[in-house]
């Protein structure tokens, strides 16, 4: 059984339709891409899946159970979160009080209980040298990482990572495509929207594209980036040889 | 934080013994108001200063508690401790209903409906009585309550009351309930994204806070023996508890406590004497906090300890 399942998903803003009867399922232990040109509606699908958004027609199912209408903080406790492309963390709290946060909230954690498992997931993210820093003086890297430390504090196992490895140089990418990795191994279904291709064919074992909206192509990576409509909409030229 | 709570506990001790001293009925009164201003700042700021959504509308439930004790009272002859606990509970069960509606609303938009909803309470309470024929609110005439106790019994009230405050806002802070409300106010969507339910902790503190206010409001009706809408209701109530916790610094335990004691001594012994010049003082003083220290009177302190 899938546990992600997009049916037929619309949003509409005003007269702009943002998405249009889009379909697609996620499997346990997964690492799905979406790519697709500016405004094909890749962040509008996620904040519609994490409920920050009510979709106007279709469905989302979690493990068989509609989460259509829930509000994100139910939708995070079923077991699905996101990391925003614009970082918002909790300026003023500590990059260790920010994780503990998701761990007290998403899985009803004690304060202290949420202390030693802020360590554990810290360490993991490599973020633990700056526990006691607030959130506003820290690298954008970072950051980027406490995103993703919250998402994992949560609980969540399905993580819809929206651009999480924009702007980072190229051994710091390197680094974040093998946490990808490692979070696969750890049983954690991922969905992964990012421009950078090099990511997204290394990780990523089936891609959907999304362009004004509709879903154009679905495949393994390969097969993806050499389709013609896929080259015309947002690649430009072939990217890849099969 | 140690240090904070000792300081707390030693000055909470002092002004316990205070009456053993034997003072004149002006300290009393002094200090009464002072305790009385301590504690609607703090619980402005559990609200406002926690969660970021400034409430301009705070004096309703101020107005809700004198009113309902001060009816309680005169009209159903319930002792003074329960009436005031019912006011609690009574003005809590409003604000849930208030609540509801306008935490939907972020920014200035809360700020105005809020600050409407205060009017309006005052405008019910002040007409209702020639509107629907009857006597009850008593209108503009205001209520007069017993005169029972002497002023050491309203000191005492009052500090106990307000001490209970301040340490109810100090665990807050530290706790669970207090995390959930800062992260709200940092990133609202973020904290939903983060399994917080912000709209049920939104909720709960505002109605906590219209708790507090309505206690204090209840002690201050029976402390003053005569109440009327434009005084209980008015403005100048919110304006001062939201100008004392920005003078001493919003979102942290001590700051309101601190502006508060400080604004409302100055208040007493230059505004008394010198009333325009002293607004006038206050204005500059206020400009000077918010744009040099935001953080209000306490961030003078933090920032010392980050430079060491």
């Amino acid at each position: 059984m899938s546990v992600l399942a997009i049916q037929d998903l619309t949003k509409t803003f005003g007269a702009l339709k943002a998405l249009q009867n889009v379909n697609f399922e996620v499997g346990e232990g997964e690492i799905l891409g979406i790519i697709g040109p500016n405004g094909a509606g890749k962040t509008t699908l996620f904040n519609v899946i994490v409920g920050i958004y009510r979709p106007d027609g279709g469905d989302v199912s979690y493990r068989g159970k509609s989460i259509r209408n829930l509000p994100p903080h139910k939708i995070c406790r079923a077991g699905i979160t996101k990391t925003s492309q614009i970082v918002h963390p909790f300026l003023t709290l500590s990059v260790k009080e920010n994780v503990m946060v998701a761990l007290m909230f998403g899985r009803n954690l004690t304060r202290r209980e949420s202390e030693s498992k802020a360590d554990e997931i810290m360490e993991f993210l490599k973020i633990r040298d700056v526990k006691d820093m607030p959130s506003t003086s820290i690298s954008l890297q970072k950051r980027r990482r406490l995103e993703l430390a919250r998402a994992l504090g949560t609980g969540a196992d399905v993580i819809l990572m929206d651009e999480n490895l924009a702007g980072l140089n190229p051994k710091e990418l390197e680094e974040g495509m093998d946490i990808i990795r490692e979070l696969k191994k750890r049983g954690k279904v991922l969905i992964i929207v990012e421009h950078i291709m090099q990511a997204i064919m290394g990780v990523c074992e089936r891609l959907i594209v999304l362009s004004y909206g509709e879903k154009i192509a679905e495949g393994v990576p390969m097969d993806v980036c050499s389709d013609e409509r896929v080259i015309r909409a947002y690649l430009g030229e072939k990217v890849c040889s099969p | 934080m140690r240090i904070k709570l000792f300081t707390g506990l030693v000055v909470f001790l002092a002004l316990l013994a205070f009456p053993l001293a034997g003072a004149e009925g002006y300290y009393y009164r002094t200090l009464s108001m002072i305790f009385l201003w301590v504690g609607l700042a703090s619980a402005w700021n559990l609200t406002s200063g926690f969660t970021g959504y400034i409430d301009f509308g705070a004096v309703a439930y101020f107005g809700i508690g004198n009113y309902a004790t001060a009816l309680l009272m005169t009209k159903a002859g319930v002792p003074f401790f329960p009436s005031i606990m019912i006011s609690g509970v009574l003005s809590g069960l409003i604000a849930l209903f208030i609540g509801r509606y306008t935490m939907k609303l972020r920014g200035a938009y809360f700020g105005i409906a809020t600050l409407a909803f205060a009017e309006a309470a005052k405008q019910i309470v002040l007409e209702f009585d020639r509107t629907f024929k009857v006597r009850f609110f008593e209108g503009s005439d205001g209520i007069t309550l017993p005169i029972a106790h002497d002023e050491t019994f309203f000191y005492y009230t009052f500090l106990v009351v307000v001490g209970l405050i301040v340490v109810l806002v100090f665990t807050i802070n530290r706790n669970k309930f207090g995390y959930a409300l800062k992260a709200i106010k940092e990133a609202e969507d973020s904290a939903e994204l983060a399994g917080v339910n912000t709209r049920r902790y939104k909720v709960s503190v505002y109605a906590l806070t219209a708790i507090l206010i309505a206690v204090l409001g209840g002690i201050n009706a029976y402390w003053l023996t005569y109440i009327s809408p434009l005084d209980v209701f008015s403005v100048i109530h919110t304006i001062n508890m939201i100008i004392m916790a920005l003078f001493g610094g919003t979102g942290t335990v001590f700051g309101p406590v601190i502006g508060a004691f400080v604004l409302s001594i100055a208040n007493e012994v230059i505004g008394s004497r010198l009333l325009y010049t002293w607004l006038l003082m206050l204005g500059v003083i206020l400009l000077v906090v918010v744009v040099f220290l935001p953080r209000g009177m306490i961030g003078l302190v933090s920032l010392r300890r980050h430079r060491r």
